[in-house]
């Protein structure tokens, strides 16, 4: 019994931990992963933000660049002024709205940068690719006012901003290459000082501005990609700008180490819900011991009393038996009333040693110190005095004891044993089956069974009841009145039934209720060999 | 009316009798000269206009203009050790020539750039001088990165009224970003016209000098070779009496060519040719020192005494003393005369000297290109031609400056084997920028060596 509550006491601990255990395992694991894409996502989100850092610095060209057409007058004096003052203008064109070039005019006085402009983008001039490309294509949709095209000659990306001016002309600027990646340098970020940057930020990262051809223009951050490593995360910026990438590369290695917080994490709260556990364990196995050593200190207490009792009321016991089988032979005339009250003495006597015997037992056996001594006996005989014992009580009440004996081969049995059993059931009949009026006992023998079967037409016990009414201090009522008793008779009884090598049931029947007690009884050597 | 004329025979004596350049106080000198005032009568002939500009002597009272320096420092791999340390140390000296109305700012590039010191009134030496002493090297090459940045630093306090400057030392090829010649000299250009100049050390053997000479070049910065990473501090400390003697910035001349006579080409300072109008800008001009833009111009037959107007001349400039935009004309008219004698006679030598410095001086880079071709032999021809060349001329046109190249050419004709033409070849660059551009007087180191032939 306690060894089943240890167990479960300890399936309490120890499940929470294993539950706690696997969860945890296999966040962690998850942690890593998920740690990777939320990295994933943050760089992709500063990509986003460099991006726009991008699109921006374009967007305030334009807007400079709007003022510098809209001011500018179209003569190629002005136009060469505005080539010579402006640091983001390399050339300057004007076309009709034809299509024909009005400057610089290849016709004209060139000077070595216009000449070598019209010669670089002479692919854009000619065909009227420009043109083309500025009112985009025979889709019907109003022709933007102005924007970018973006060419490739010399050493690579070129940059073309066109403006549509009020008088049907166009006016467009090359901005000088180098120049404006210069100034995308400029607004780029630079890299941090490192003793700045370990502080801010845990990763040493580094992103890549590349151009069309792969190769990087700029980069920045603390982190030394290898040769040709992949890119952690890549972005193409806006138009005019989306030839070239972003990428951004974190050290690999280092995100070995993600999740491995997360394991740390995970380790410390289990190892803080384990302590918290086996302590919560520790304490509640202490009260328990405390419980068992009071509740044990009680049945020992109850188990002295017992004792104290058991010799006087043994004393007793007897002197009324002696009493009565005195007055039986004396005076047998004599009034009737003595006798009857001895009879009385006698009964509640014998009531009470049987209390306390059960009370002993009982004690003996939540010490696993009841040990039967079986010997030679008829267990007829021994039914049949129990009844006898019991016959007055039960005439009183009107109850007909019917027994029909099979049993009466000398047998190796604990005659206590089965007189204690046989007196808890028919005490039982005396106090709650009184009302059936009949009580049928039948016994029989086979081999080294022998089975007792008690049947009474009282009320009854309800079937979902078949198995409580066993367990010790159980009561179908608790109502003292209503059904008096200690509420361990039957435990005992059936404890002792299984010590004996057999068992108590309780067998279901039409009426009332059906007992069945089957013993191991091994026929007697002597009477064998006899 | 009656005045241009009387300033016209002012220079028109000045162009005649080889007269020194007027040096008015507080005001830049304009000297407009032809090399041969005097043309031979009846045939269409080239001569060559030089438009020359003279800052005037720095007041010693007077504050000298605030600068505006990025100095932009390579770190990377092949920096570490001596080198710089030489550099940070020189880098520390140089800021004690500066004070606390000039702003600094320092940016390191290997891979990546970093802006150690962002443009801020120095007005905090110490704490510049420990962010140098912090840097340590390692990492690729980002030249263009590291001259964006630190462009960008100087455009935080662009200002006219400042000397605005970047000084990038470098001692490797750039391998990190745009690195073409090309790449590095329209970046220049562009900083040109924000009146930013970028000053390019080279430092070593090991530097690309096309890209650090075009960058120089094209922002009319000033380009050193400098070979031991020792001669740094005077390396430093010359450019920081370049950068702190500048008189005048934001320089236009402006050439208009008579009718008749076409502008062929300019020689040594790039321009634009738009028809009869030349245009050329430089960046700075410093105390005492000389620009000029040698044009070659094509005359058509003219009669016997007869004046012809050349070319008029206009120059604006900011000046730096008086913070207010000057302006100065000139023109220039040829004569004619049949006899050869006489126009011989009257060659002025020093716009011939000028010439024969350009002329050769290109010699010079063909000859540069012909070795880098694998042209050794040829190579070596040219230098030796070109060497003679100037032998002759220095000596009728009594020149020291043309024997000084004259003995340059020599000895680099002597240095065009693999083993020494590393170094011959930056010593060729930077001679070329320098005759080129006219850098500053302080950049004009002593002659190394005379060769005897010379």
């Amino acid at each position: 019994m306690t060894r089943k509550y240890l167990a479960l006491f300890w399936l309490i601990v120890c499940l929470p931990l294993a539950v706690i255990v696997v969860i945890g395992w296999r966040l962690a694991r998850d942690e890593h992963g998920m740690a990777r894409q939320r990295l994933r996502e943050v760089m992709l989100v500063r990509l986003h933000d460099t991006a726009l850092v991008v699109s921006d610095y374009f967007q305030r060209r334009e807007r400079r660049l709007d003022t510098l057409l809209e001011s500018v007058s179209l003569d190629p004096d002005s136009l060469r002024q505005l080539v010579r003052r402006e640091p983001h203008v390399g050339q300057v064109f004007v076309l009709q709205a034809n299509g024909t070039l009005l400057h610089p005019d290849p016709g004209g006085q060139l000077n070595d940068a216009e000449r070598r402009f019209l010669t670089d983008s002479r692919d854009m001039f000619a065909h009227n690719d420009l043109l083309r490309a500025v009112t985009g294509g025979d889709d019907g949709a109003a022709p933007a006012a102005s924007g970018w095209v973006v060419r490739f000659w010399g050493s690579g990306l070129n940059m073309v901003y066109w403006r549509r001016l009020p008088s049907g002309k166009l006016a467009g600027v090359l901005m000088q290459r180098a120049r404006w990646i210069a100034d995308l340098i400029a607004v780029l970020p630079e890299t941090a000082d490192a003793a700045r940057s370990s502080e801010n930020e845990s990763w040493e990262t580094r992103i890549r501005l590349i151009d069309s051809n792969g190769r990087a223009v700029y980069e920045w951050g603390s982190f030394e990609p290898d040769n040709g490593a992949a890119p952690f995360q890549e972005l193409a910026p806006a138009y005019p700008l989306s030839s070239w990438r972003l990428q951004h590369f974190v050290d690999e290695s280092a995100l070995a180490t993600v999740g491995r917080g997360a394991y740390f994490n995970f380790i410390t709260v289990l190892a803080a819900t384990g302590l918290v556990l086996v302590m919560a364990g520790a304490l509640f196995y202490r009260e328990y011991k405390r419980q068992v050593r009071e509740a044990l200190q009680r049945v020992s207490f109850v188990n002295q009393v017992s004792h104290e009792l058991k010799t006087p009321l043994t004393n007793i016991r007897m002197y009324a038996e002696l009493l009565e089988s005195d007055l039986q032979g004396e005076c047998a005339e004599q009034d009737q009333a003595p006798r009857d009250h001895l009879k009385v003495i006698v009964e509640e006597s014998q009531r009470l040693s049987r209390l306390i015997g059960n009370v002993l037992t009982f004690a003996q056996q939540e010490r696993s110190q009841l040990i039967l001594h079986p010997r030679a006996a008829v267990v007829d005989d021994v039914i049949a005095t129990v009844i006898q014992r019991f016959d007055p009580a039960l005439r009183r009440r009107g109850v007909e004891v019917v027994f029909e004996r099979s049993a009466g081969a000398l047998v190796e049995v604990d005659v206590d044993a089965l007189e204690q059993i046989l007196g808890n059931l028919l005490g039982n009949v005396e106090k709650y089956a009184a009302t059936g009026k009949r009580l049928e006992v039948v016994s029989r023998q086979a081999s080294a069974d022998t089975v007792i079967v008690l049947s009474d037409d009282g009320p009854g016990i309800p079937a979902r009841h078949r198995e409580r009414v066993f367990r010790p201090f159980q009561r179908l009522s608790n109502d003292i009145a209503d059904s008096p008793g200690t509420g361990i008779g039957l435990s005992i009884a059936r404890q002792l039934a299984r010590l004996h090598g057999g068992d108590l049931v309780l067998v279901p029947s039409a009426r009332g209720a059906t007992f069945e007690v089957r013993l191991d009884t091994p026929r007697n050597e002597s009477e064998a060999s006899a | 009316m009656n005045r241009s004329r009387i300033a016209l025979v002012v220079i028109l004596l000045q162009a005649l009798w080889g007269a020194q350049p007027n040096v008015h106080a507080r005001e830049a000198a304009l000297d407009v000269s032809l090399a041969h005032p005097t043309l031979l009568a009846g045939t269409p002939q080239t001569t060559y206009l030089k438009v020359g500009l003279t800052g005037f002597a720095m007041s010693a009272t007077e504050k000298r203009p605030p600068v505006n320096v990025a100095l932009v420092l390579d770190k990377s791999g092949s920096m570490i050790g001596n080198k710089i340390a030489q550099a940070k140390d020189a880098a520390i000296r140089a800021l004690d020539r500066l004070d606390a109305n000039d702003i600094v700012s320092v940016v390191v590039y290997d891979s990546t750039v970093r802006v150690v010191v962002p443009a801020t009134k120095l007005t905090d030496k110490h704490a510049v001088r420990q962010a140098i002493a912090r840097i340590d090297a390692g990492g690729n090459t980002a030249l263009f990165g590291g001259v964006s940045k630190g462009a960008a630093e100087v455009r935080k306090f662009l200002d006219g009224k400042r000397v605005n400057r970047v000084i990038l030392l470098s001692d490797g090829l750039a391998n990190a970003g745009p690195s073409t010649p090309s790449d590095l000299g329209e970046l220049g250009a562009s900083l040109m016209k924000e009146g930013i100049a970028v000053s390019t050390l080279g430092l070593g053997l090991d530097y690309n000098e096309d890209l650090m000479v075009e960058l120089a070049r094209r922002s009319d910065g000033n380009h050193v070779f400098v070979e031991q990473a020792t001669e740094l501090a005077a390396v430093f400390d010359r450019e920081f009496n370049d950068v702190t003697s500048v008189v005048a910035q934001d320089i236009t001349i402006t050439i208009h060519c008579a009718a008749g006579i076409r502008p062929v080409r300019l020689l040594g300072i790039d321009g634009e040719i738009n028809g009869q109008d030349v245009v050329v800008r430089l960046n700075q001009l410093y105390s005492e020192q000389e620009k000029y833009a040698l044009l070659e111009v094509a005359v058509p037959g003219s009669e016997t005494a007869q004046v012809r107007p050349v070319a008029d001349v206009s120059v604006s400039y900011a000046n730096m003393e008086t913070k207010t935009t000057d302006r100065l004309t000139g023109a220039v008219s040829a004569q004619f005369d049949s006899s050869p004698s006489i126009v011989k006679e009257r060659v002025n030598a020093k716009v011939m000297t000028e010439y024969v410095l350009q002329i050769a001086n290109v010699r010079n880079a063909q000859a540069l290109v012909l070795r880098d071709q694998g042209k050794t032999r040829e190579a070596r021809a040219l230098l030796e031609s070109n060497a003679a060349y100037l032998g002759d001329q220095a000596a009728e046109l009594k020149s020291d400056k043309l024997q000084q190249r004259c003995s340059d050419n020599t000895i680099q004709s002597k240095n065009l084997d693999a083993k020494t033409w590393k170094r011959t070849r930056k010593d060729m660059r930077e001679q070329q920028i320098e005759d080129a551009r006219q850098q500053g007087p302080m950049q004009q180191e002593q002659p190394a060596s005379k060769d005897p032939d010379c």
